[in-house]
C-alpha cells in the first residue's frame, strides 16, 4: 500500500483553523461513539476503573478494527481521488475522518491499559481461567492482527469501489 | 452532561494531536514521530489520572465526580489523543519498504506505551499498589 500523508497546506491560517474545525468535530463524534459501545458493553462506568475488571476488552478490539476499516476505506478513496480540485475540496472532509473520528474512535491509551490489565490479573474467558501471560499476549496478536486486516479489507473495498486497475506495489 | 464532557474532551485530544501531526509532518516529514509521542504520553497520563481518581475516590471523592473525571479523560480528551488506526496505518504501509523498522516501531509503541502507563501509574499510586 502506498504511504498516504496527511495533507500539507501552506500554513495558512484560515485554513488551519478550518481543518482544525473539520478535526475536533470528528474527534468529538469518535470519542462519543467509543463512550457509547465501550459504555453498553461494559455497563456501568464503576466496573471500567483499572484494576478492578477480569474480563476479557472485546469493546476494546471491535472498536479499533472498526476505526481501521474506516481509515482504509478513507484513505484509499483519497488516494484514488485524481484531479487537483477534488482533491483539495476533499481534504477537510479526508481529515475530518481520518484524523478525528476514526483516529478519536481508536485508542491507544485504552489497549496499554487493557494490556496491563491482563498482565496483572487473572481473565476468565468463556468460564475458563486462562493464565494472564497468555491472555496478554493474544489480547496483543489479536489486537494488532485484526486491525491490520480490517484496514486492508477497508483499503480493497475502497479500491474496487474507485479503481480496480490499482495494483499494489 | 457526562456526554458533553465525553465530546468535549475528544474535540480537544484530537485537535492538539492533529496539530502535533502537522508539526512532525513540517519537521520530520513523517508522522510516526508524532504518533509514538503521542501514544507514550497519553499512556502515561491515562495511567496518572487512573491512579489519582482511585486514590481520591478512597480519599472521599464523590462517586460521580470521579465518574465524570473517568469519562472525561479515558473516553475523552486521552481517547481523542491517541490513536490505534493511525498506528496500524503507519505500520503497514512501511512494511514493504523497511519491515526492520516496521516491526521496531510495533514493538517499541507496544512495550513503551505498557511501560509509561505503569510508571504513571506509580508515580501517583505507587504505596497504594498491591
Amino acid at each position: 500500500m502506498a504511504s498516504v500523508k496527511v495533507p500539507r497546506a501552506k500554513v495558512n491560517l484560515r485554513e488551519l483553523l478550518w481543518f482544525s474545525i473539520a478535526v475536533a468535530l470528528g474527534g468529538a463524534l469518535g470519542a462519543l461513539i467509543r463512550a457509547f459501545v465501550q459504555l453498553s458493553y461494559q455497563g456501568q462506568v464503576g466496573e471500567l476503573m483499572l484494576y478492578a475488571s477480569s474480563d476479557f476488552p472485546v469493546a476494546t478490539v471491535l472498536v479499533n478494527a472498526a476505526g481501521c476499516f474506516g481509515l482504509g476505506l478513507v484513505t484509499a478513496r483519497r488516494l484514488f481521488l485524481t484531479t487537483s480540485t477534488e482533491k483539495q475540496l476533499s481534504d477537510a472532509w479526508f481529515l475530518f475522518f481520518s484524523s478525528g473520528l476514526f483516529a478519536a474512535l481508536t485508542t491507544f491509551s485504552g489497549f496499554s491499559k487493557d494490556l496491563l490489565q491482563l498482565l496483572t490479573e487473572p481473565v476468565i474467558i468463556a468460564g475458563f481461567a486462562v493464565s494472564n501471560q497468555v491472555a496478554a499476549l493474544g489480547y496483543l496478536l489479536i489486537s494488532i492482527l485484526f486491525g491490520l486486516f480490517m484496514l486492508m479489507l477497508g483499503f480493497l473495498l475502497a479500491r474496487n469501489r474507485y479503481n480496480s486497475a490499482y495494483k499494489f506495489k | 452532561m457526562m456526554w458533553l464532557y465525553i465530546a468535549l474532551g475528544g474535540a480537544l485530544g484530537a485537535v492538539s494531536r492533529y496539530w502535533l501531526t502537522r508539526l512532525s509532518m513540517w519537521r520530520f516529514d513523517s508522522s510516526i514521530p508524532a504518533t509514538f509521542g503521542v501514544n507514550v504520553v497519553g499512556a502515561f497520563l491515562l495511567g496518572l489520572v487512573l491512579a489519582l481518581i482511585n486514590v481520591r475516590s478512597q480519599q472521599g471523592l464523590s462517586p460521580q465526580a470521579a465518574t465524570h473525571a473517568f469519562v472525561f479523560f479515558e473516553f475523552g480528551l486521552l481517547g481523542g489523543f491517541t490513536t490505534f488506526s493511525t498506528f496500524i496505518l503507519e505500520f503497514q504501509s512501511s512494511l514493504k519498504e523497511k519491515p526492520v523498522r516496521a516491526f521496531l516501531y510495533m514493538n517499541a509503541s507496544v512495550l513503551v506505551c505498557a511501560f509509561a502507563i505503569a510508571m504513571g501509574y506509580f508515580t501517583v499510586a505507587g504505596g497504594y499498589f498491591g
